[in-house]
């Protein structure tokens, strides 16, 4: 008897390490290990933020989409947070409060790189990993930036308007002055023009204000002064709003206008013909993408090296470049909202 | 001879002596400079585009001017100018008739103006604090109904000419403003109800002391100044087709600029739609002539504020020199 229950409990004690092994070879760092089977599936007690100012826009929605999909998908919780303004300061309390409510991690779009230095560099040392999103906070400790390359954005609309204008011609540039990821694409506009376009001339960089009217308003005022002016590329969808706007109604039906993004309004105008084009950033994959790198960062799934992070090593990619797609009439239907 | 001279002297002394005297001064300049030194700006498109422009922000800058003259606040109308289209691209989707759709967006403003009227004048809340938190809740309905997408206004060809119909070469939006800003500007001079707007801002308590309900002067203002903010937002979402859900984020502080260069005082009991009215030509003269005069866009931003800085200093010296000599002269 004494031997049976001898056996029966080498066998459990045996039974115990191997299934202890098998835990911790899927949980502690080594080098080459991934992870392991069921790596991916979820913590349900863990929140992911993903924050951003004016989170309600229109231009969120695809990215909140993809936040969301990829919540859904390894079965932890998303929480969209950001302030209602264009303040940087409301945006950094943001950060803070998500991290002092423990969030497993933060995907932040910040308003101004300079201003998030700091609270990114808190949170990270505080444990929460960052990642920055559409726009980046380079000087800080974020672990990586995802987004649209936007000086790459601002070419692939240069590029459009070039093909679209018959590559000679007056053209006009609407950007937004003062934000970061508009003055990157307005460089690489000017920048894809001069180097490839020696035909076209950018006669005028109007800023978009606050509404399509204000856009309107300076898009008519802009092609009395530049009356021949072949076509207009924007940066932000107000602008191309605006400038349809006025197509309409002072009669500049052979004006091309490449336009940014894919709201319904752009779309819409695209229908009519007063907008001849747009540029699509892929935001449903910068959403997914965003959490999917957060909570593989969280759960230390990727461990490249021993001691990695003793080491200040950051295991994933320093960038991801979302890219971006040109919209024409030719393909708009991908690109319109599904019907629900 | 003599006494038509001196009737004449008299008239002009009159005239030059109103608050809106020096701003139109001021925009007569303004065009008779830019006329001289650019050729572009006299064209009828620009000053079509000029006038269109102005239209735009005039409605929500009569709204302020009455606010002003009643010495309150309402932060709350570019939120309810944006509301205002969202609810009629919303309504429109749900397959109502756009007139009544148009009728029922107004109502709802109405109601929300009543709100903000019984907050501030019955219950009296600061109208500052207020106004904003009322921006600030009906921002967020605009988005819990939009879940913060564009929403398309489905229109019939009649709806649209509202904005889109040219008599006489301008839109109806710019006719309709015209129009509001008439009416409002004759019933603020001429009739007794809106008087009262003048009394109680100037000093409510006396207004009180001469039997003036002050509590339903205000309330009838702030229904006034959402219905003005409805217009606006119902015209604005018509013309371009789509309601946004940022659409009037911003525009509080244009149209005050625009009243207070105008003559409207932020203490109350001063200012006219006339004034404002002048006050949102200077405005879009400038905005025009940025452009037109091919101005870096780095430099615009600065320039836009210092002449506005400019314009206001002129105007409060010339009447506060006036001030001091009615002073002297009364004494």
């Amino acid at each position: 008897m004494k031997k049976v229950i001898a056996l029966l409990l080498s066998l459990i004690m045996a039974a115990g390490m191997l299934a202890g092994c098998a835990n911790s070879s899927a949980n502690a760092p080594g080098a080459g290990d991934s992870g392991g089977g069921g790596a991916y599936t979820g913590h349900g007690d863990q929140t992911y933020y993903m924050i951003t100012f004016y989170p309600a826009l229109s231009l969120w929605a695809p990215c909140w989409a993809g936040f969301q999909a990829a919540a859904a998908d390894l079965g932890v919780q998303a929480e969209l947070a950001g302030p209602s303004s264009l303040v940087a300061a409301e945006e950094v309390a943001t950060v803070e409060q998500a991290a002092a409510m423990g969030a497993a991690g933060i995907a932040v779009s910040p308003l101004e790189p300079n201003a998030f230095v700091d609270c990114i560099n808190d949170t990270v040392a505080g444990g929460t990993p960052v990642i920055c999103f559409d726009s980046d906070s380079a000087e800080s400790d974020r672990l990586m930036y995802i987004g649209t390359s936007n000086y790459a954005a601002g070419e692939a609309g240069a590029a459009e308007l070039a093909k679209q204008t018959g590559g000679a011609g007056d053209v006009i540039l609407f950007t937004m002055v003062g934000q970061l990821n508009h003055m990157e694409r307005l460089q690489g506009a000017q920048d894809y023009l001069a180097a490839n376009c020696p035909d076209i001339n950018v006669v005028s960089v109007l800023t978009a204000g606050e509404s399509s009217a204000e856009c309107a308003s300076s898009f008519a005022a802009a092609m009395q002064a530049y009356p021949n002016v072949k076509g207009v590329f924007s940066t932000v969808a107000t602008g191309t709003i605006g400038v349809a706007q006025t197509i309409t109604e002072f009669g500049y039906q052979d004006l091309v206008n490449i336009g940014f993004d894919t709201d319904p309004s752009v779309l819409a105008k695209m229908d009519e013909g007063t907008c001849t084009g747009t540029i699509a950033q892929n935001y449903f994959v910068m959403g997914y993408s965003m959490l999917l790198q957060l909570y593989t960062y969280a759960n230390g799934l990727l461990n490249p090296y021993d001691n990695w992070k003793e080491n200040g090593i950051v295991p994933l990619p320093s960038s991801i470049d979302t890219g971006v797609t040109v919209v024409t009439m030719d393909n708009i239907d991908l690109f319109r909202p599904s019907e629900e | 001879m003599e006494m038509k001279n001196n009737r004449f002297l008299k008239t002009f002394k009159k005239l030059a002596g109103a608050r809106e005297f020096t701003v139109l001064v001021l925009v007569l300049l303004a065009v008779i400079l830019m006329s001289a030194t650019n050729p572009i700006f006299l064209r009828s498109t620009n000053i079509q585009s000029v006038l269109l422009g102005l239209a735009a922000d005039g409605i929500l800058a009569v709204a302020i001017t009455f606010a002003c003259i009643t010495g309150v606040f309402d932060f709350s109308i570019g939120a309810m100018m944006g509301f205002a289209g969202m609810l009629l691209a919303v309504f429109s989707q749900k397959g109502i008739n756009i007139w009544l759709a148009a009728v029922l967006a107004l109502l709802v403003c109405m109601g929300f103006g009543l709100i903000n009227g019984l907050l501030i004048g019955k219950i009296r809340l600061n109208a500052l604090i207020a106004s904003m938190g009322m921006q600030k809740v009906i921002h967020g309905v605009v988005y819990v109904i939009s879940a913060g997408l564009p929403i398309r206004v489905l229109t019939t060809p009649a709806f649209k000419n509202l904005s889109q119909f040219r008599f006489m070469g301008l839109q109806m939006f710019v006719w309709i403003y015209f129009v509001i800003a008439v009416v409002a500007e004759i019933l603020l001079r001429y009739t007794t109800p809106l008087r009262k707007l003048y009394y109680t801002g100037s000093n409510e308590k006396a207004a009180v002391f001469s039997g003036i309900n002050t509590v339903r002067v205000k309330i009838c203002v702030y229904i006034t100044t959402a219905s003005l903010a409805a217009v606006s937002g119902i015209l604005y979402a018509t013309r371009f087709g789509s309601a946004t859900p940022d659409a009037g984020i911003g525009t509080e502080m244009t149209v005050l600029s625009a009243a207070v260069i105008g003559g409207a005082s932020i203490k109350g009991g001063e200012g006219s739609v006339l004034g404002t009215f002048l006050g949102v030509i200077l405005m879009n003269l400038l905005n025009n002539a940025l452009v037109i005069y091919r101005l870096d866009v780095f430099w615009q931003t600065l320039c836009e504020g210092l002449v506005l800085l400019a314009a206001i200093v002129i105007d409060y010296s010339i009447h506060a020199s006036r001030n001091r000599q009615r002073l002297k002269s009364s004494t």
